[in-house]
């Protein structure tokens, strides 16, 4: 069941002795150039950072990288066919009925579809950088020093801790029902499909109440300890960072928005 | 459903942002005094986040194509109110970017806003409404849940159409494209959801009723059946 969550490679990339702060200011940066580039071009370079940053310098299996990717092609897709369709403007490039209306693909909308992929694209590489090098545990001590309120950052690693726990109760149950044709038809589907969810959450309940017994027999005082940071900061590292963010800054803010080939 | 990373410009990313922060630190109050009040409750609302992550990211085996999948915000509501189920969906839609690829941060505010504070907002509202009308607690919670869920998909729809206005017609015709073409998933989905919740609530009243007495959801002179 959890071989699909990325979380299981953030624990064994190639990058993962690098400080999880620089991780994720590098992703957050390329994420932020990703929205402010005006050129298509550029938005191929992050892109192709993103990717590379990933697939090259972590050592993520790129056949995994693509199917993980292509997790949000379909949003993006059907969204910027949308976008094609309902922004006019410049020449017509193709026109066509569609039961009485008349759908029309001009230049403008062409030109923002394409850069509407190219910009999620560019931002999902850099996303999926931080979700595939950067363990979440090791983020919690960055939340904390950011100022969010320690209640949250420790709601926050409790529900991490429970995702684990849900997922294989799920997946038994799942596994059991499934044994026995439970999702055969619709309706058996959905009644099959509500018991699991009932169950999982009854016995997940049950290991929270346990969870607050093993807690308060270790003088739980209302405040989880954080772990500190590690890896720390790197001079090396740093620099390999703004080798890689400050040519994308410097393309995106002398690259001038233009018209696609 | 959510907008993936990099789909909004910058300032209609800001601005959801902006509307959802007050909405997430009152929720963070709320959370603060709960849990200062009995400390048991924070065990309880890590395992309903976790339970709102898994449920979103197990896929409805009726319902095929797309990235559609239950929201389990409406549940959320009905256990702790709208502002505390923003908070745990703020975590929620964090970890669904880290573990899932889906979503992503600089869309996170307009994520948070459509899920995690218009969907359960509009869902709880449904279910006081079902509560002052003594409707039976299955079709309250199923109302909640789909309630919440067409609010959800509809804000979105909003967002997207406010940041890409049709070139005729504006925002309204923007509106009315998303929103038509998205439905053809999520207006199943919703009633799927609903159903499905609305059977979860019953099941767990079956088992374990004494769960939800503390979490005050029966008290409201909810008939178990």
């Amino acid at each position: 069941m959890d071989h699909h969550l990325l979380e299981g490679c953030a624990h064994q990339n190639a990058l993962r002795d690098v400080s999880p702060q620089l991780k994720l200011g590098l992703g957050l940066g390329l994420m932020l150039l990703a929205l402010a580039a005006p050129a298509p071009g550029a938005l191929v370079l992050i892109f192709l950072a993103g990717v590379g940053l990933t697939v090259g310098a972590a050592r993520i299996p790129s056949g995994f990288y693509l199917r993980i990717l292509a997790v949000p092609a379909g949003f993006v897709l059907v969204s910027s066919a949308l976008l094609v369709i309902l922004t006019q403007g410049g020449t017509v490039l193709a026109s066509f009925d569609l039961a009485s209306v008349r759908i029309a693909v001009t230049q403008g909308g062409l030109e923002l579809g394409i850069t509407q992929i190219l910009r999620t694209g560019a931002g999902m590489a850099a996303l999926l950088f931080v979700a595939m090098t950067t363990p979440m545990i090791s983020l919690f001590a960055t939340a904390a020093r950011l100022g969010v309120p320690i209640v949250i950052v420790d709601l926050a690693m409790l529900i991490y801790r429970f995702i684990f726990v849900l997922l294989d109760e799920a997946a038994t149950v799942l596994d059991a029902q499934t044994s026995r044709l439970a999702y055969g038809r619709p309706r058996g589907a959905v009644r099959a499909f509500s018991m699991l969810a009932g169950a999982v959450f009854l016995r997940a309940w049950q290991s929270a109440d346990e969870l607050v017994l093993a807690m308060d027999a270790r003088c739980y005082d209302g405040r989880l300890e954080l772990e500190t940071d590690r890896p720390p900061l790197r001079a090396r590292h740093v620099l390999g960072a703004a080798a890689v963010f400050v040519p994308l800054l410097v393309a995106v803010l002398v690259w001038p928005a233009g018209g696609l080939p | 459903m959510h907008i993936m990373e990099g789909f909004l410009p910058p300032f209609w990313a800001a601005l959801w942002f902006a509307l959802a922060l007050p909405v997430i630190a009152y929720g963070v109050v709320r959370i603060r005094r709960l849990v200062g009040e009995d400390r048991e409750l924070l065990p309880l609302l890590a395992v309903s986040g976790a339970f709102i992550f898994v449920l979103s990211s197990l896929k409805l085996p009726s319902v095929t194509g797309s990235s559609s999948h239950p929201t389990g915000t409406g549940a959320g509501a009905v256990l702790f109110g709208p502002a505390v189920t923003s908070v745990l969906a703020t975590i929620v839609l964090v970890y669904q970017a880290l573990f899932l690829a889906h979503g992503g941060f600089t869309t996170l505010g307009a994520n948070v806003f459509s899920m995690g504070i218009a969907g359960p907002a509009a869902g709880y509202a449904i279910y006081r409404i079902c509560m002052r009308a003594r409707v039976g607690c299955c079709t309250a919670v199923f109302a909640t849940a789909a309630v919440a869920d067409i609010a959800t998909y509809l804000t979105t729809s909003t967002q997207l159409a406010l940041a890409f206005p049709a070139t005729t017609g504006g925002v309204t015709a923007s509106f009315l494209t998303f929103a038509g073409i998205f439905a053809l998933t999520q207006v199943p989905l919703a009633i799927v959801e609903g159903l499905v919740i609305a059977l979860v609530f019953r099941y767990m009243i079956a088992i374990r009723g004494d769960v939800l007495e503390r979490l005050h959801v029966l008290r409201r002179e909810v008939p178990a059946p």
